[in-house]
């Protein structure tokens, strides 16, 4: 059974350029309620080695192996490696090579941040790579800090993601902090759910989530999406037939709510989306949504939409998640 | 304590992304290595100079007729050069000093090393300083760099300045 559980899966320590160490990123983030995080330095894998079963225990939070690659060309974020993969000589040509060297040592990558403004205002962080390889590119981080939507750069994203998937390539959706230092003040933050078999959080669930799709981003709110045709019942990562089909959506307002009741964050709608395109959109109520249609070959996510005490208006994402994809 | 690499460079616009290899010999062991790192200027706030700059960045990278605001300009009221450097010996991955500060002291050795480098002997080999060169946004940046290998009892009085 896949269970969907909370990861924040780009932090940085001492190790770089952050200010936490190791044991306090992990107790922080064990605060706001995730049941994971991502330990993923500039350059550097070397706070992995201060992760230990009794920090762990300590916190009730795993720690899934990473490294930030952070190239003059964009910034990758690259979990579970079994071996060092040099990031210092990819160029936008080799990048595929580089992909394939990863995936060669059972690890997972996902673009950080890639509508980031580049140099120099921030150096190398606009993704400028080549990639043609796709399939070994599992993640894009759409919402990159805190507060997503008042960022220029996720607003940028959308379109670019939308357009890779409508080219037929599947890549999950994730929530990328960026976190880099305790918090002086209150934050919209976000979480990225990952479908975890029997909700179990370590590393080998963790990297097969990501590469089967099975996420979902959120200010709060938990989303269950699936898609119900003769065959079966169909998740978050999974390929579906095109045709007549029922998408189910259920929400939860209960986990984590402590981290964002502050927010006012309430569901007001609950959109389908079909190939980039709204195909459909009913009232949140509180009560499990249905929509029953013809669906074309291509893929769908759910978008929550609401507002927030940081938001304009009704129309202000809340959490979408990653495709059901219809072959 | 031996000086195994001294090395004086000075980076312009053109070596923007570029990676300088920096080769050394190690042939004895000792307690630790210690790699020093500067360069300058860090910032740029002359906005003769930065400013169009930041023009195109928003050209570039900020959605088509942009304009920028008064919290954009508090937060781009400088640029920075940007340096930075790992280490390799003899082809294995030692780590990485990705960080702002312009001086940096690295330390390496077997019982720890500092942070974003693995522990490491500093033992005979090839060894290898690669300086990454992220920004330079104008003129010439200054970059200084010594790698110094200390024998047990030796303290860091002795490293040179640089």
């Amino acid at each position: 059974m896949i269970c969907y559980r909370p990861f924040e899966l780009h932090n940085h320590t001492q190790h770089s350029d952050g200010q936490f160490t190791v044991p306090g990123l992990m107790k922080a983030a064990a605060a706001y309620g995730y049941a994971g995080i991502a330990l993923t330095d500039h350059n550097a894998v070397t706070g992995n080695a201060e992760v230990t079963p009794a920090l762990e225990t300590e916190t009730g939070l795993r720690v899934i192996p990473g490294i930030e690659w952070t190239t003059f060309y964009g910034h990758l974020l690259v979990l579970g490696c079994d071996r060092f993969i040099d990031w210092r000589f990819v160029t936008p040509d080799t990048i595929d090579t580089a992909l394939q060297e990863i995936a060669d040592a059972h690890g997972v990558a996902g673009i950080a941040h890639p509508r980031e403004v580049g140099s120099p205002l921030m150096c190398g962080c606009n993704w400028e790579f080549r990639v043609t390889r796709w399939d070994l590119v599992s993640y894009i981080e759409v919402w990159s800090q805190e507060d997503p939507m008042s960022r220029t750069k996720n607003q940028l994203v959308m379109p670019w993601y939308d357009g890779l998937l409508n080219q037929g390539h599947r890549l999950a959706v994730s929530a990328g902090r960026d976190w880099h230092a305790p918090d002086s003040k209150a934050h919209l933050l976000t979480a990225t759910y990952l479908g975890l078999s029997e909700g179990e959080v370590n590393t080998p669930n963790t990297l097969a989530a990501l590469r089967a799709g099975r996420t979902y981003i959120t200010l709060g709110p938990t989303v269950d999406l699936t898609l119900w045709q003769e065959e079966g019942c169909f998740g978050l990562g999974e390929t579906a037939s095109a045709g007549q089909g029922e998408v189910r959506v259920q929400i939860g307002l209960d986990e984590r709510q402590a981290v964002w009741e502050q927010w006012n964050i309430e569901v007001k709608t609950v959109r389908l989306v079909v190939n980039g395109e709204t195909a459909a959109e009913q009232p949140f109520t509180g009560a499990p949504i249905s929509f029953s249609r013809e669906l074309p070959r291509g893929w769908l996510r759910a978008e929550l939409r609401g507002s927030h005490a940081r938001g304009n208006g009704d129309g202000e994402i809340i959490a979408l998640t990653s495709p059901i994809y219809l072959a | 304590m031996d000086v195994l690499l001294r090395d004086d460079l000075k980076f312009t616009v053109t070596d923007v992304r570029r990676n300088v290899l920096l080769p050394f010999h190690v042939d004895k062991a000792y307690d630790r290595l210690v790699v020093l790192l500067h360069y300058g200027p860090k910032a740029i706030s002359d906005p003769a100079i930065i400013m169009p700059q930041i023009e195109e960045c928003v050209r570039l990278y900020f959605p088509a007729g942009y304009q920028l605001t008064e919290e954009d300009m508090k937060e781009y009221d400088q640029l920075f050069n940007f340096v930075t450097l790992s280490v390799d010996c003899d082809g294995e991955y030692v780590g990485c000093a990705h960080r702002h500060p312009p001086e940096q002291k690295i330390v390496i050795s077997e019982s720890g090393s500092s942070w974003g480098f693995a522990p490491h002997a500093a033992s005979p080999g090839d060894w290898r300083v690669v300086l990454h060169v992220q920004a330079v946004v104008d003129g010439t940046v200054d970059c200084h760099i010594a790698v110094c290998g200390l024998e047990r009892g030796e303290t860091d009085d002795l490293l040179p300045s640089i």
